[in-house]
């Protein structure tokens, strides 16, 4: 089991392969013979199982030049309760508490990879590619979504079309919602470094949070679509920005504390960010602030207004190593396949008509901005991904508005599946392909070439 | 207190502990009863802080830990300090902890037995009465080798005395784990798919973690970085999960792979050395929840628990006296140690806690808690006779400078720039121990 690329003999294969069918094996035995009616035992095993599981799948299929993302997705698919049966929905469920703590790392790390350098000299791409993304993208599958409701959206297919057109408005923020989750995962696996990478880190983290802004106005409009008695009301947009305004000056001193404690103390960095992960996650909560916008400041303070930022981002990189399997693994094992079965047909129209718009609005916004060739080619393939992010946001749909909330829920838990599954595949290719994979120097002819082609 | 406001306060107590590393064999006492005593005080017998529903949802956390523990054991066994601990040392330690272990088991079931009526009106049939014996055994076998580190870091003793003590300490931690093993295999999950005779059980643990030790040093060949841990870790909780499924021990297992992973990985040495670091960052907040869950009320209610817990008690001084006499007799290099080595013998630390609490976490109820108070009670015995003897028995066999000897040393002023070394680091230097190369196999 290695960290290095596909350059492993058959032997070190062989020995994967055959650890991985005795870890199977072993989780297959325990299953049959000791019922654990869903005990602690089950948790503990299953949670063994798909660290080991997920870590070796990613080094088998290592060979396909999939990310290892992709890997940690497929062994909990097939060990989770609809293919092997091997850990069942309760402890998926309980597994729950390690989602918290890889948010809290997932955030910070991408807030140290952020950089005011790098953000300053790709601001105006940036916001060319938010607003195309966002506008063109809100637009196309609202609008798809519109269109196929009558036909293909069980729950829509009665409802009025002001409420149709309501419930696609709210689908389109959805859509332009993306995942940090799986952004970094890929970029831990790779090492990447360049400008695609800057880019889709600066776009990924800052859409975060203009998809919760959009959210909160979408519902507000959305809602009297819907309810002819409802109104529109502002109240959501106070209490949404006492929530930013709130997690950016937490997180900020935190970010200054962490940046002192690294610098006068620098030990025991693990238990640190373990204490952060689930201890002042909970505080937050309490304060009604989000988590991960403040853990992104806070990463974003020690990177950029200390000197403590690589070591920071080491020791964050030591500690989300074994969480990221985990939480990919769980999440695979969590993917509901039959309703996937169920609703294929309408999550492959919308998944794919987010991919087209996502394609083309890439391609627009690059030319406005005159991007590098590198984004300009490939800047589309990072944005594909969704998942806990996106999950999350259907889930408060679901609350706002229960007379159809499960039923768009389910939708997009479908649709998130196929962009968890494709989207990291395609963001390792374009990184691949541009050679920023383990930061390879870019070669000046390529570069020259692509420019040549492009005027 | 809330689950998180626990959690904190054991990721405080690992943040101490990880930072008490190597000098802190010095800091506290050698047995961890302080931190017994503070999870005692914090549980929901006292200050009721910590109540039972938390400690029962902590449960799988305490779990890997004691499966950790007994992991960073068997990784280390046969070892102090990176040198090979000599056969006839190893053969001695677990001479000891065995005898120890059957005549307190032998004691405590004699004990039943003979009040049998009095056993069957508080619960103890049977065949509880061997689980309690046999447990009882298990956690009062072992000598702790944490009494004499701490000597040694407090008063920086030296010699063979000191060395074969840490060397006994360090070998008899496999009878009480073996014992546990056994034990559980007697008595196996309910539920499970087949039944099978409990020599096969216990093949069946030994079998278990001897794979999981030879996967996890396949997997470990090449592996950098986190891939390391997650390996580690992966098959720690795959091992544990799995033992605890079918009602196998858990600590007994780990320690059996720990083992088998330092038998069959080249990278042993690298492996200890990053795993030793993590022992008392994972202790400390165990032996706190240990505490919190410490149940002494059946034991008060109970004449008969009452009693039991006693004989334990006297079983395992006169075990020890006798086996302090073996010792001598087998050991030359002992006898300056005096008849009282057995006193010395007497110390308790993690292990028999560990064992305790596995056994409180199997077997619920009045024996588990019986088991777990014995296991407490003989810690603290050992830090009352223990520990203070052995300072006094190591001073008298010359292995701790005291400061009258230091100050009739006629002090001669050294050349100017000589560094001068301490009376200490001369006694170091004339007991230094061979490399671990150096000695024979």
């Amino acid at each position: 089991m290695s960290d290095r690329g596909p350059t492993k003999g058959l032997r070190a294969r062989a020995v994967e392969a055959s650890s991985l069918a005795i870890v199977f094996g072993l989780l297959w035995l325990c299953t049959k013979n000791a019922p654990a009616h869903h005990d602690d035992a089950s948790l503990v095993a299953g949670l063994g199982f798909l660290l080991l599981a997920g870590t070796l799948t990613s080094a088998l299929i290592e060979v396909l030049r999939v990310p290892h993302l992709t890997g940690y997705l497929l062994a909990g698919m097939l060990a989770g309760p609809h293919v092997f049966h091997l850990i069942d929905h309760a402890s998926v469920k309980r597994l729950e508490p390690v989602n918290t703590l890889t948010l809290a790392l997932i955030a910070l790390a991408g807030g140290c990879e952020l950089r005011i350098d790098a953000l300053r000299k790709g601001l105006s791409s940036l916001l060319v590619a938010m607003v195309v993304q966002c506008v063109l993208g809100l637009a196309f599958v609202g609008g798809v979504f519109w269109l196929a409701a009558p036909a293909m959206i069980p729950f829509a297919k009665n409802m009025p079309t002001l409420a149709v057109a309501g419930v696609a408005l709210l689908w389109g923020i959805l859509a332009i919602s993306r995942s940090p989750s799986a952004t970094l995962g890929v970029l831990s696996q790779t090492r990447a470094e360049g400008p695609l990478t800057t880019f889709t880190l600066g776009f990924v983290m800052s859409s975060d949070v203009v998809v919760v802004v959009l959210l909160a106005g979408a519902i507000g409009i959305a809602r009297p679509m819907m309810d002819p008695s409802a109104v529109f009301s502002l109240q959501a947009f106070g209490a949404l920005g006492h929530e930013i305004v709130g997690s950016v000056s937490v997180g900020t001193s935190l970010g200054l504390v962490l940046a002192f404690y690294l610098k006068v103390v620098g030990r025991q960095l693990l238990v640190v960010l373990i204490a952060l992960g689930f201890g002042a996650t909970e505080v937050l909560r309490y304060l009604h602030f989000d988590p991960v916008l403040a853990f992104l400041v806070a990463g974003f303070v020690v990177q950029n207004l200390s000197k403590q930022g690589d070591r920071f981002m080491h020791a964050i990189e030591g500690a989300s190593g074994v969480v990221y399997v985990v939480f990919f693994a769980s999440a695979g094992a969590h993917l509901d396949l039959p309703l996937l079965r169920e609703l294929w047909p309408v999550a492959l129209l919308l998944a794919g008509s987010r991919a087209f718009i996502t394609f083309v609005s890439a391609k627009l916004s690059s030319r406005l901005a005159n991007d590098p060739p590198r984004i300009r080619e490939w800047g589309w393939a990072p944005l594909i991904s969704q998942a806990g992010l996106t999950l999350g946001l259907s889930a408060v749909i679901a609350r706002e508005f229960p007379a159809f909330g499960e039923s768009f829920r389910a939708l997009a838990i479908a649709t998130v599946a196929l962009n968890e599954v494709a989207g990291p595949i395609l963001f390792k290719l374009a990184l691949d392909r541009t050679h920023e994979s383990r930061g390879h120097a870019p070669l000046l002819a390529e570069g020259d070439e692509s420019e040549a082609r492009s005027t | 207190m809330s689950a998180i406001a626990l959690l904190m306060g054991l990721l405080v107590l690992s943040y101490l502990g990880s930072l008490l590393v190597g000098a802190g064999k010095k800091r506290g006492l050698p047995s961890g009863l302080e931190f017994i005593g503070l999870g005692f005080a914090v549980g929901p017998l006292a200050l009721g802080l910590v109540e039972r529903p938390m400690i029962v949802e902590f449960e799988p956390i305490v779990q890997v830990a004691l499966g950790w523990l007994a992991f960073v054991v068997g990784l280390d066994f046969g070892r102090v300090e990176g040198r090979r601990v000599r056969r006839v040392s190893t053969a001695i330690g677990i001479g000891c902890a065995v005898l120890t272990g059957v005549v307190v088991a032998g004691a405590v079931l004699t004990l039943v037995r003979s009040s049998r009526e009095h056993a069957r009106a508080h619960g103890i049939d049977d065949g509880s009465a061997l689980l309690l014996a046999a447990g009882t055994g298990a956690v009062a076998a072992e000598s702790a080798r944490t009494a004499i580190d701490w000597v040694q870091a407090r008063w920086g003793a030296r010699g063979p005395v000191s060395r074969l003590l840490v060397d006994i300490g360090a070998s008899d931690d496999l009878a009480p784990l073996v014992a546990a093993g056994i034990i559980f295999a007697i008595a196996p999950s309910t539920g499970l798919a087949f039944a099978l005779p409990a020599w096969a059980w216990f093949g069946v643990s030994v079998a278990l973690g001897a794979l999981l030790g030879t996967v996890t040093a396949m997997l470990l060949r090449g592996a950098e970085g986190d891939a390391v841990w997650g390996a580690l870790i992966g098959t720690l909780l795959l091992g544990v999960g799995a033992a605890a499924r079918f009602g196998l021990c858990t600590i007994f297992v780990t320690f059996v792979m720990g083992i088998a992973l330092a038998a069959a990985s080249p990278s042993r040495r690298a492996l200890r050395k990053m795993v030793s670091p993590t022992e008392r960052a994972v202790l400390y907040p165990l032996l706190l929840l240990a505490g919190a869950r410490l149940d002494p009320r059946p034991v008060f209610e109970s004449r008969i628990l009452l009693a039991l817990v006693a004989l334990v008690l006297l079983a395992r001084i006169a075990a020890k006296m006798v086996a302090g006499v073996i010792v001598r007799a087998a050991a030359p290099e002992s006898r300056p140690a005096g008849p009282l080595l057995g006193i010395v013998l007497l110390s308790s630390g993690p292990v028999s806690t560990a064992c305790g609490l596995v056994f409180a976490l199997r077997f619920p109820g009045a024996i588990g808690d019986t088991l777990l108070v014995c296991a407490v009670a003989s810690a603290i015995l050992g830090e009352l006779l223990s520990t203070l003897s052995l300072r006094a028995m190591l001073t008298e066999a010359g292995e701790i400078a005291t400061v009258a000897s230091a100050s009739r040393t006629p002090s001669v002023p050294p050349p100017a720039g000589t560094p001068v070394p301490s009376s200490l680091t001369l006694l170091a230097a004339s007991h230094a121990s061979p490399s671990d190369e150096e000695l024979p196999p």
